[in-house]
């Protein structure tokens, strides 16, 4: 077990491939339960979706898992994406720009959105 | 390629689209089209967040039937890329092998898919 | 980037029709080294008869009576030699296999796909034996035989090695899949494509094995194994019904839950 973790510990960021490959399969799997989780918390909010969405936030679970399940979509995604370099991209410095280009994007949405969030959860009505 | 001499043989050009193919190159195209929606979304708990301004922008574009659009091509990959990723998963496990089962989950899920996105467009949502 | 489109020296040609006798029409890929030209497409008809039942029996009659430089394998033409593996109407297979019945109307024949041609039907298959070489395709034991002895294993042990040791090497399966297009030549890390890998599988199966371990971290790094994406190509294409697919999930799942 401790193997399986060593192994799988660089989240799938390196030139591991089945740290790559694990981590693709792990975010999927769990994002299977939060999107139907939020497939059916949203579903009491679809009449007016904008203005509600400000007050489902605010509940703490809510913000909790919406949270959770953004950062593993953009982990899922970003995974994805480097796979899709590593398929069609030949030139190994273009690669690495690509790579190191889709990390930063990826990161920075996951910032802003977080902090968009948390802005509104802590906003007062 | 080693051999420069040597003509390539065709590949793309001759292969016959298959459903295994199709389908797995679908999976790829949904995926980049959620990767950069995920941009959309960002941008809209941005606004809603802390600009007012853009957020009327943003929600006028969604009502708009280029945001329709938008929005339909969003859906519809989420729900494309959902199922073929459980199918993906149920593969990894080491199940669902057989040519047979291939193509009749293949089918399975572009039924799927299709019915979803027709029952939310047009009975959930009935926005077209 | 990845070159979708052809090199300009294997852009395909329209060639010659060679006779009009009627029957069915046969149009197939011919490059010929000796001359400086681009690839083409010839036609030939021919009337299917009792002789002539499978597409390699068809190719064989062009070469006898009509074009006698027409060139392909064949060996054993009752499909256990794996020679003759090319892409018929679109999907690759043995020719010795295929069926003139199976096919309605005209039948496109070309080399198996994405690979460096020799001549006509003629794929230069050194790459993909090189990487067949890569696995270590022998046992690995770290104990001796019992003298006058074959190595003993239970039945259900053996029974793990079936739709495995059937594969016979036509790289049908490799041939047809997109990612060992891209990424199966890269000459120094190569995707090593579902026909190695099917046999790398069999041998990392096989209880009598002893370096199950080293065989699977050699497979682990982003290439080798990893470029598959389960597109189940190969599957769909081996002529011998195997399922390299599911031997490459079996060895993904080996990598990640394997003790070492």
């Amino acid at each position: 077990m401790v193997n399986f973790l060593k192994k799988i510990f660089s989240f799938g960021f390196n030139k591991d491939g089945l740290s790559h490959w694990i981590w693709q399969r792990i975010t999927a799997f769990l994002m299977i339960f939060l999107f139907l989780w939020s497939i059916f918390s949203f579903q009491e909010l679809s009449i007016n979706f904008i203005i509600d969405f400000n007050s489902w936030i605010k509940i703490p679970i809510n913000l909790a898992l919406f949270v959770v399940l953004f950062i593993l979509i953009m982990h899922h995604s970003t995974l994805g994406m480097l796979n899709i370099f590593e398929d069609y991209v030949q030139s190994k410095k273009i690669k690495k720009i690509f790579s190191i280009l889709l990390k930063t994007t990826s990161f920075l949405i996951v910032l802003i959105s977080i902090f968009s969030v948390w802005h509104i959860y802590s906003e007062i009505i | 390629m080693k051999n420069n001499d040597r003509p390539l043989s065709p590949h793309l050009q001759i292969y016959k689209p298959q459903i295994t193919s199709i389908l797995s190159i679908s999976h790829r195209f949904t995926g980049i089209i959620l990767y950069l929606s995920t941009f959309l979304i960002s941008l809209w708990l941005f606004s809603t967040a802390f600009n007012n301004n853009l957020k009327i922008i943003l929600d006028n574009f969604f009502y708009s039937n280029l945001g329709k659009i938008f929005l339909f091509f969003i859906t519809f990959s989420f729900t494309y890329h959902f199922l073929n990723g459980l199918r993906h998963l149920i593969w990894d496990f080491g199940y669902g092998f057989n040519i047979k089962n291939v193509y009749l989950t293949g089918f399975l899920i572009i039924i799927l898919t299709l019915s979803i996105n027709v029952y939310i467009w047009f009975f959930k949502w009935s926005i077209f | 980037m990845v070159q979708l489109h052809l090199p300009k020296n294997s852009k395909v040609e329209r060639g010659k029709t060679h006779n009009k006798s009627g029957g069915k029409k046969f149009n197939i890929y011919r490059f010929d080294p000796e001359k400086n030209e681009n690839p083409k497409i010839d036609t030939f008809y021919i009337e299917k008869n009792k002789s002539i039942q499978m597409v390699l029996d068809a190719l064989i009659a062009i070469k006898d009576d009509i074009d006698a430089s027409l060139t392909f394998r064949k060996s054993c033409r009752e499909g256990i030699c794996g020679s003759c593996s090319m892409n018929i109407n679109g999907v690759n297979t043995l020719a010795c296999t295929k069926s003139l019945d199976d096919i309605p109307g005209d039948v496109n024949i070309y080399p198996l796909p994405h690979m460096p041609v020799i001549k006509d039907l003629v794929p230069d298959l050194k790459n993909a034996y090189k990487q067949y070489n890569s696995i270590s395709p022998w046992l690995k034991s770290k104990s001796k035989p019992k003298i006058n002895s074959e190595r003993i294993q239970s039945q259900k042990d053996r029974s793990k090695l079936d739709g495995l040791i059937e594969c016979i090497m036509c790289f049908c399966c490799s041939t047809s899949c997109p990612s060992y297009w891209w990424n199966g030549d890269k000459n120094k890390k190569d995707y090593l494509g579902p026909a190695t890998l099917l046999s790398a599988y069999r041998w990392i199966a096989d209880t009598r094995d002893d370096e199950t371990n080293e065989r699977l971290k050699k497979l682990n790094d982003s290439m080798s194994l990893y470029r598959c994406h389960t597109i189940m190509n190969c599957t769909s294409a081996c002529p011998k019904g195997l399922n390299p697919a599911k031997a490459i999930a079996e060895i993904k799942k080996k990598v990640a839950f394997n003790k070492n």
